[in-house]
């Protein structure tokens, strides 16, 4: 009978003495971690990488403490260390999608980019605590601006169609990945992004300018030349707007081949884009030889003998009734301009819009 | 006309207040029950046990890893004083780590430790090893165990025979408890402290270290002592790299213990006046080198736990091993009491680490799991 009342007394010392132990354990580590807390808000990682070791000393288990001390080491640069903790996290926890998303971040800073897609997978699919669809955006945005950034193009296409279509209607998310699209070589779904923003923000300046050089790329030159006329209208001190724009005017002013154009007005552009481009190459192929640029010139002189020879029938006005001359004529002003370009620099105003028109060609060939 | 039911008689014994199993039960039931008990009160005490121990620490060195340098050198020195004061004059077989004076009463006293050895040993070592000295807890929790056993089977009035069995069922119970593992602690005790595999011990001493650690568990978690990072064997040339810390530990471990039986030789050569400095020597030398170090200081978990997730250079690490080895020697030579125990686990998760950690440097960049190598150097 004295035994087990001296063991239910021990009992109850000993179930006192943890009680108050454990309460004094946490709160401590509470008072450690908002030091921590602290330290890591004003910018002091180091202090705060010692303030959540104390913390974790009584809080062993605390797997967000951990977490967090592993985010300062990492802000501190002890990478080795970080990745020490968060694999012992990553061990107990595989679908923690903060942990696997500062696996993620460490493989990313090392260059492993196989690795860091493996771990923003984890994150991805993995448990959030808090705005999991939040989360899963930003971490897909990491991911992409990763890929991109490395010009694994192809993965980032792959993921950036993914991450479309979990967008929220939020303009500046979605010009965000428009202009990842762009960079990842996908700009037919970039305008589909630029077009849902300016759906919800119709004058947003970038989204606009955007848009226009986009379409731009994608040799839709009305679309463009709304769309950059619109970003002038809200942003006229743009310059490089204003440049698109002006691109976009001439092309539509010269492009011969325009659908549904009239034969006279269609002669009448080839005469002028003619004129252009005989100009530019007589200006480029009269360069003095010490200039840049002015070796290689066999190849002008060749079409500067080709030009002569069409100029006859140019200003006869052959090119308003002949069709087959405009063709003819259209193709040695793109040689023109390819060349010109290569030989004597990158042209401006109705060049550039001949040599937009040149690459279009080309791609069609 | 049959005598009182056994339901009447249990009656009739509590009503007295003095129910005896052993009235009802067999000989070898009553000594497995009893084995579960001192399971309980064993675990009971352990976690009481290391719950005096951390609050020691907090109130003597403070809740940081590096406490101010007016306590690192003050603490150690002052708990020496007086857990050897304790010892001398109130506790003397206190003294020590607590396996050997288990031993020593199990073929010289027949399993008899006074229970005045428990209170002493719990007091001394909870003060010792949190105020800094390089000492760990599970030694003396094997002997509060023992001591605990002891006590029950005298309170018991149980055979000289059963007494002299007793002790090692609480060591092993206490041990566990302290551990956290049950299966380690059987094992140990029945290899070192029993000495020999008996079918009629191995019963009792697994129920009672299983009961201590359910005990233990229910109060303080059963999460493991360390938490080890992921690894794996990234190179065969690695291998080569584990045999050499074997070599190494093997020195080492060689060197600890020429160190301190010559240590603790030339300190009982000194005059019997001096044991009562000798501790607040250890503990004021151990300061001096906690102040660079801290970590010597103690137990040393936590720092174990940080050696495995690469907070150290394998430079730190040798100097922490050496450093170590240096003040646990000081401070178990000089009597302090307290056990070996983790200050060896100490040691070679140091010499592990610092082996794991060069070779990353020259595996580079080959990703060594340098946890895997102090893992393998506790071992």
């Amino acid at each position: 009978m004295a035994l087990a009342v001296g063991t239910v007394v021990l009992f109850g010392v000993t179930s006192l003495a943890a009680r108050r132990y454990h309460a004094l354990e946490e709160r401590l580590a509470q008072e450690w971690r908002a030091t921590a807390d602290r330290a890591m808000v004003e910018g002091r990682p180091a202090a705060a990488i010692e303030a959540y070791r104390n913390a974790l000393v009584h809080s062993r288990d605390d797997h967000r403490l951990r977490l967090r001390l592993a985010e300062a080491l990492v802000a501190a640069g002890l990478v080795d260390e970080a990745r020490s903790h968060l694999l012992t996290l990553w061990e107990r926890e595989p679908g923690s999608a903060a942990v696997n998303r500062e696996l993620a971040r460490l493989a990313a800073r090392e260059g492993d980019v196989g690795e860091a897609r493996r771990y923003y997978h984890g994150a991805v699919y993995g448990v959030w605590e808090e705005d999991p669809e939040k989360g899963r955006r930003e971490v897909r945005l990491e991911l992409c601006e990763l890929l991109v950034r490395r010009g694994a193009n192809v993965d980032a296409q792959s993921e950036l169609i993914a991450l479309a279509a979990t967008l929220p209607r939020e303009s500046e998310l979605r010009v965000r990945v428009a202009d990842l699209m762009l960079r990842a070589g996908d700009p037919a779904r970039a305008l589909e992004q630029l077009r849902e923003a300016l759906a919800r923000s119709p004058s947003h300046p970038h989204a606009l300018a955007q848009a226009g050089r986009v379409s731009l790329q994608l040799r839709d030159y009305r679309a463009a030349e709304r769309y950059l006329r619109r970003a002038a209208s809200v942003r006229p001190g743009d310059a490089s707007v204003r440049e698109l724009l002006g691109l976009a005017v001439d092309v539509l002013a010269v492009d011969p081949f325009t659908r549904r154009l009239p034969s006279r007005e269609r002669g009448r552009r080839a005469e002028r884009a003619f004129q252009q481009a005989a100009a530019r190459l007589e200006g480029c192929r009269s360069r003095p030889a010490s200039l840049p640029g002015a070796e290689g010139t066999a190849d002008l002189d060749a079409l500067l003998e080709q030009s002569r020879d069409l100029a006859t029938q140019v200003r006869k006005g052959r090119l308003r009734r002949d069709p087959d001359l405009v063709e003819a004529a259209m193709d040695l002003v793109f040689q023109i301009e390819r060349a010109t370009a290569s030989a004597c620099g990158a042209p401006a105003g109705l060049d550039a819009a001949l040599l937009l028109l040149a690459g279009e060609a080309a791609r069609a060939e | 006309m049959s005598g009182p039911s056994l339901r009447e008689r249990l009656w009739a014994s509590v009503s007295a207040g003095r129910l005896r199993t052993r009235d009802y039960l067999s000989e070898e039931q009553h000594f497995i029950l009893v084995a579960v008990v001192i399971g309980l009160l064993a675990g009971l005490s352990v976690v009481c046990f290391r719950i005096a121990i951390e609050w020691s620490r907090l109130i003597l060195l403070g809740s940081g890893l590096r406490p101010s340098w007016p306590r690192v050198v003050v603490v150690p020195t002052l708990s020496g004083l007086v857990a050897a004061f304790l010892v001398l004059r109130l506790f003397p077989r206190a003294r020590g780590s607590g396996v050997n004076q288990t031993k020593a009463a199990l073929y010289i006293y027949d399993g008899y430790i006074p229970f005045s050895t428990v209170v002493g040993k719990f007091l001394t070592s909870a003060l010792a090893i949190g105020g800094g000295h390089s000492l760990g807890p599970e030694d003396p929790s094997l002997q509060i165990g023992a001591g605990l056993a002891s006590a029950l089977g005298r309170r018991l009035q149980l055979t000289r025979e059963r007494v002299r069995l007793i002790a090692p069922v609480g060591a092993a119970a206490g041990l566990a408890a302290a551990f956290n593992t049950p299966i380690a602690a059987v094992i140990f005790v029945i290899e070192e402290v029993i000495g020999r595999w008996s079918a009629g011990i191995l019963g009792a001493v697994i129920l009672a270290a299983v009961s201590s650690v359910v005990v233990e568990r229910w109060f303080l978690g059963a999460e493991p002592l360390f938490r080890v990072p992921a690894y794996s064997l990234q190179h065969p040339a690695e291998l080569l790299a584990y045999a050499a810390l074997g070599v190494i530990g093997g020195i080492f471990s060689l060197a600890f213990v020429k160190y301190l039986s010559r240590l603790r030789g030339r300190l009982e050569a000194l005059p019997p006046w001096t044991r009562y400095l000798q501790p607040a020597g250890a503990g004021l030398a151990i300061g001096i080198l906690g102040l660079a170090f801290p970590q010597v200081m103690g137990a040393g978990y936590e720092h174990i736990d940080l050696a495995m997730h690469q907070r150290y250079t394998w430079g730190v690490l040798a100097v922490l091993a050496a450093l170590k080895l240096l003040s646990t020697g000081l401070s178990f030579s000089s009597g302090t009491p307290g056990g070996l125990f983790a200050p060896t686990l100490f040691m070679g998760a140091m010499l592990g680490a610092a082996v794991g950690d060069l070779g990353r440097s020259l595996f580079h960049p080959l990703p060594v799991a340098v946890g895997a190598y102090a893992l393998v150097g506790m071992g």
